[in-house]
């Protein structure tokens, strides 16, 4: 079940407190990734009157009073400075289970409406266990101070986390000063965000079968920066008790004990992508357009994410295929927070990319690798990136970068590809073979035949039509024959059937009338005519000829001559 | 009935597609997560179930990432043959053949011109072939059927570009049928291949460079020998088992 916080509150600040500023809620929650148990401490900030509600987890528990008051910050807007005066309410409070919770969003009703804050999420991980020395041998001692730290051992980049721990016999009263232990060689160091400064939880420990009043101070995370044996210094701090023999207060100081730790290189076999990262990590990638042109630039952001020395990982490495560069330098934003586990959050790398191609382009998948100490082995992540479809301007291109010439240097293999493309679409057996020849050659024959058969049958109707005009010169000629008997005038019947031959054999061999002669018509002989057939047409030439000239035309009969043209007629038929 | 049939056609043609791009995909995601071996078996059966250039050119790349160099050779010399101007596999064909041997220069396998006959596609082709074969049919048609007197002088005048074109198209068709029904080439599986002068005859000492792509010129018994050609026309033959061919 959801535990609603009601916290109503009435604000009887100034009056024109909030004139002239936008009303504004914030939530504010330090740290975000806590240990089971440790402090976290909410700060709503408004400059709203109104009824505030906060939607909290269940499994929170509020510790310590609810503290408000008013404060102002100055922001810088648009150059010019500005003091925002607000409202705030602060609590803290912790969980016990492991998870990641959502807390938020502040909702105030005001009169001119609803303002809500963002809704904010915490994540809380086990306890780090933590070794010490056995406090037992300090029991000699009123008050004491021991050094706990992580691990005596880690690797170079891991991260140490140290934390001073404070054991009293007597009631302590107040923490009045604090010098913090100190990491004797090269680290970075981060104090621990922590809800309160000025407030310690104090706790009882059994010791020796004695309860003693403990409490924690000052943890710190540290990122040794080079291999060795390295001393940490004691912590220092200045106590308020209660003295029980005098029954006052009394201050003392405390010196810690000191301790060391052994930083060691990491194994040998350092993986070919490893990015100089100790921890757990992950790797997403993604470009911002996936489609553009060709010539453009592209951004690729990848983005490493985990716990362990996150903020001191460097860039993956991503080995282009031909045809696309780097352009320019990399772009890295940091969200980072520092907890136990050391930095965690997430690093984004942008790489800005210059593509000369055109067509898919898909390039290989970001691998990273990192060591981890959990393990004690090199372990990889990896992601794939969408392909880019590059839209070609017809032009090449020549992008050459530093990241290029390092390409050139150490040539791999271009990466595989996600489309599949190519495919054998070429076994088309209608075209293949014997019987895809004739196929293809078919149109040529068909037009081939087709025109030798148009051209044969033209031919064919030209000689019937030859043929038909040869016999119908032939029925001419014994119609007219057969007219001549109808005619009284001999001398006109001798004429006509002159006439009537000549041009009946100037058509039967084909020429004039003129070239009719009886030297034409020997050459004729054996060739195209008969002996007989020539001796006949002869004589009917001959008999005409000395009728018309020999003064016997009136008085013979010509009848016999036209029997005789007719069967001269008759027999080119034949 | 109609509509039975036309469901069961829906479903069941997708599916047959999908089958073939499963295992596609499945290669690519364990090259992703650099299970070559596997990656390289799921390329392997992809390809003799579907060639394609994508993935002979993947099972190139797999081999390529486990040093099986003769393999993604001819792998990558097997994806040219269906695009033979991929520019990233002529690159990783020239990588690996140096990989192989650092006196080998990678060329081409295709020649140039057929190349171009390759480049222009078999649709094309077919689409050219035809066209010019009815033109030209047509043609000829005109020019058998009409006297000499009456035909037309622009038949005369198109039946040489025609023929021109139906020669080239042609034999584009049969180039790249040539090409995707041949197998021309070999590579050596391994450079400890023997070499033989006959069939199960006198083995040849000679080192062969690993690299090299054989010419394939005749199979014996069964296609179980196979006589190569190799460099300096010396013809040597060798058991087809130890060849990748394509």
């Amino acid at each position: 079940m959801v535990r609603f916080l009601f916290l109503n509150i009435i604000l009887f600040f100034v009056i024109d407190f909030s004139f002239g500023q936008n009303t504004f809620v914030e939530l504010e929650i330090n740290p975000k990734t806590v240990e089971r148990g440790q402090t976290i401490s909410l700060t709503i900030k408004t400059n709203a009157d109104g009824q505030l509600d906060m939607n909290l987890p269940d499994e929170f528990i509020q510790s310590g009073a609810v503290q408000s008051g008013m404060s102002s910050s100055i922001i810088n807007i648009g150059g010019k400075q500005k003091t925002v005066r607000f409202n705030y309410q602060s609590f803290t409070g912790y969980f016990e289970q492991t998870g990641t919770y959502s807390i938020g969003p502040v909702t105030i009703k005001t009169r001119n409406g609803e303002i809500k804050s963002e809704e904010q999420s915490i994540k809380v991980i086990k306890r780090q266990n933590m070794i010490s020395a056995d406090p037992g041998r300090n029991m000699n001692q009123m008050i004491f101070g021991i050094i706990e730290q992580s691990k005596k051992e880690l690797y170079e980049g891991e991260p140490l986390i140290l934390e001073g721990k404070v054991y009293s016999q007597v009631d302590l009263l107040q923490v009045e000063g604090y010098n913090s232990f100190v990491f004797d060689g090269p680290s970075d160091n981060h104090v621990l965000a922590i809800a309160n400064r000025n407030q310690t939880n104090s706790s009882y420990d059994v010791i020796n079968g004695k309860n003693i009043q403990t409490f924690k101070i000052g943890k710190t995370v540290v990122f040794p920066e080079k291999i060795g044996t390295y001393n940490i210094k004691p912590f220092q701090s200045v106590l308020l008790y209660n003295d029980p023999r005098t029954n006052y207060p009394e201050r003392v100081k405390i010196v810690s004990n000191a301790t060391a730790v052994i930083i060691k290189p990491l194994p040998e076999g350092i993986p070919k992508h490893f990015i100089g990262a100790v921890g757990q990590f992950n790797v997403s990638a993604n470009f911002s357009n996936t489609t553009l042109d060709q010539g453009k630039v592209v951004e690729l952001k990848v983005k490493v994410t985990g716990n362990g020395n996150l903020h001191n990982i460097e860039n993956p490495k991503i080995h282009l295929p031909k045809g696309i560069a780097f352009y320019g330098d990399t772009e890295v934003i940091d969200s980072i927070t520092y907890s136990s586990r050391g930095s965690e959050g997430s690093k984004s790398f942008t790489y800005f990319i210059q593509v000369n191609r055109s067509g898919n382009i898909q390039i290989n998948p970001i691998k990273i690798a990192y060591f981890n100490p959990i393990t004690d082995v090199y372990e990889n992540a990896q992601c794939k990136v969408n392909a880019l479809f590059v839209i070609s301007n017809g032009e090449v291109i020549k992008g050459i970068t530093k990241q290029l010439e390092e390409e050139v240097k150490v040539p791999t293999m271009q990466p595989y590809i996600t489309d599949k493309i190519g495919v054998d679409h070429s076994s088309n057996p209608l075209l293949s073979g014997w019987q895809g020849a004739a196929l293809l050659f078919s149109p040529l024959l068909l037009g081939l035949f087709l025109g030798l058969g148009v051209r044969i049958k033209k031919q064919n109707n030209e000689n019937s039509n030859s043929k038909r005009l040869s016999t119908q010169h032939r029925i001419d000629a014994l119609e007219n024959i057969n007219r001549l008997r109808d005619q009284s005038n001999n001398n006109d019947k001798l004429g006509e059937l002159t006439q009537l031959l000549i041009h009946f054999l100037a058509k039967e061999f084909k020429v004039n009338n003129g070239e009719i002669t009886r030297e034409f018509l020997k050459l004729k002989v054996s060739n195209t005519i008969s002996e007989e057939l020539f001796e006949k047409i002869i004589f009917v030439f001959n008999e005409l000829d000395s009728m018309k000239y020999g003064g016997r035309v009136d008085n013979s009969d010509v009848s016999h001559l036209k029997d005789e043209a007719e069967q001269i007629i008759k027999s080119f038929e034949k | 009935m109609r509509l039975i049939f036309l469901i069961i056609i829906l479903f069941t043609v997708p599916l047959i597609g999908k089958a073939g791009d499963t295992l596609f995909d499945s290669g690519i995601d364990d090259i992703m997560h650099n299970n070559f071996i596997k990656a390289q078996s799921e390329f392997l059966e992809d390809a003799q179930n579907q060639p394609s250039f994508s993935a002979y050119y993947n099972l190139g790349v797999a081999s390529g990432s486990i040093e099986e160099w003769s393999k993604a050779k001819w792998a990558f010399e097997s994806s040219l043959k269906y695009k033979p101007l991929n520019g990233d596999a002529q690159f990783n064909a020239q990588f690996v053949t140096s990989k192989l041997s650092e006196n080998n220069i990678w060329t081409h396998p295709y020649p140039w011109l057929e190349r171009i006959f390759l480049g222009f596609g078999t649709s094309t082709w077919t689409v050219l072939v035809c066209i010019s074969a009815l033109f030209l049919g047509f043609l000829i048609f005109n020019i058998v059927s009409k006297s000499k007197n009456k035909i037309n002088k622009w038949y005369l005048r198109l039946i040489g570009p025609s023929i021109i074109l139906f020669i080239v198209s042609f034999y584009g068709i049969y180039s790249i049928n040539e090409h995707y029904n041949v197998k021309r080439y070999g590579i050596m599986k391994t450079p400890r291949t023997l070499f033989y002068i006959s069939p199960g005859g006198v083995q040849i000492e000679d080192e062969i460079d690993p690299a090299s792509r054989l010419e394939i010129v005749k199979y014996f018994k069964d296609r179980t020998w196979i006589q190569v050609k190799l460099e300096g026309n010396n013809y040597l033959w060798i058991q087809s088992k130890h060849l990748y061919t394509y």
